[in-house]
């Protein structure tokens, strides 16, 4: 009896031993896949967070209320920052995502058209040491009156 | 007897077993993969048709302001062709007091997709030129044209 178990028992050993071997490979690729889909799916979140911000903000311009924005001069234009932590709230320094929106003016006889250049990046990490854009947008209003008594 | 048959039963069943795992896990890391995938194209689509239409406000709200220039610096009798001069102008109404114009109306299509634009139309109440009309207008599909359901 026991002559004719241990041959079959090496046999089972041995399959179980290759089938190991063979998930252990396919888990490479497998997992592999995951790891793009959970990256594919953050940057779609991430884009979609920072469409919604970018298209509020656009709209507070539009219907010319003050923005909660931290003034910052840079060149000619007017810079205007607001930072953002990995859960896409708001904090008062540097952290995750940072909103920037530059503002340029043109005067005309009337008034002065502004225009709006809304960029949203992900601060650099590891690395890395420049930031990755993630969205791009621009607008302009124009406001009549401004300027015209300087 | 018996033994031998129960031994035999179990020869191959890691085998199976690995097949079952490798097959589902495939199946939902496609799964997973495609539909993050979907995501990603939507979410970019959406930021580049949300992009479009400020950039076409952008260039409407220019309109605007240059009607505005034209009409406080030019005289009521130029006014009207400067302002037909514009290229996205479609129409300037001059009916209003004394021959004075009335309406501005214009169409600023977008760069993306010629089919769809902003349809814009300004009313001069005497003092400002206000919106009476700022509407997105997507212009019906010609015929024989498919809509694609599927990517």
């Amino acid at each position: 009896m026991e002559n004719r178990v241990k041959p079959h028992s090496n046999v089972m050993m041995l399959e179980l031993v290759i089938t190991v071997a063979f998930f252990a490979i396919i888990s490479i690729f497998l997992l592999k896949i995951f790891v793009a889909a959970d990256e594919s799916e953050e940057s779609a979140l991430m884009l979609s967070k920072a469409t919604v911000i970018a298209e509020s903000t656009f709209e507070y311009i539009s219907a010319d209320e003050p923005l909660d924005l931290t003034s910052v001069s840079e060149g000619d234009s007017k810079l205007l920052v607001a930072y953002y932590d990995k859960e896409w709230n708001r904090c008062d320094s540097a952290s995750v995502y940072t909103m920037k929106l530059y503002e340029t003016e043109k005067a005309y006889t009337t008034g002065k058209l502004y225009t709006y250049e809304l960029v949203f990046e992900k601060e650099p990490k590891g690395e890395n040491t420049e930031a990755t854009r993630i969205l791009s947008m621009s607008t302009s209003k124009y406001r009549k009156g401004d300027g015209v008594n300087e | 007897m018996n033994n031998k048959n129960s031994i035999k039963a179990n020869l191959g069943g890691p085998s199976i077993i690995l097949i079952i795992l490798v097959l589902a896990l495939s199946i939902f890391a496609l799964l997973g993969l495609r539909s993050s995938s979907n995501e990603k194209k939507l979410a970019v689509k959406t930021a580049e048709s949300i992009a479009d239409y400020y950039k076409m406000n952008a260039r409407a709200e220019e309109i605007l302001a240059q009607a505005e220039d034209i009409l406080a610096t030019c005289g009521e009798d130029t006014a009207a062709e400067q302002l037909s001069g514009i290229p996205e102008v479609s129409n300037v109404t001059a009916d209003g007091t004394n021959g004075g114009i009335s309406k501005v109306e214009y169409f600023v299509v977008s760069e993306s997709n010629d089919r769809t634009g902003l349809d814009v139309c300004l009313t001069f109440n005497g003092k400002d030129l206000v919106p009476s009309k700022w509407k997105v207008v997507v212009k019906e599909p010609e015929e024989g044209y498919e809509m694609i359901l599927l990517d």
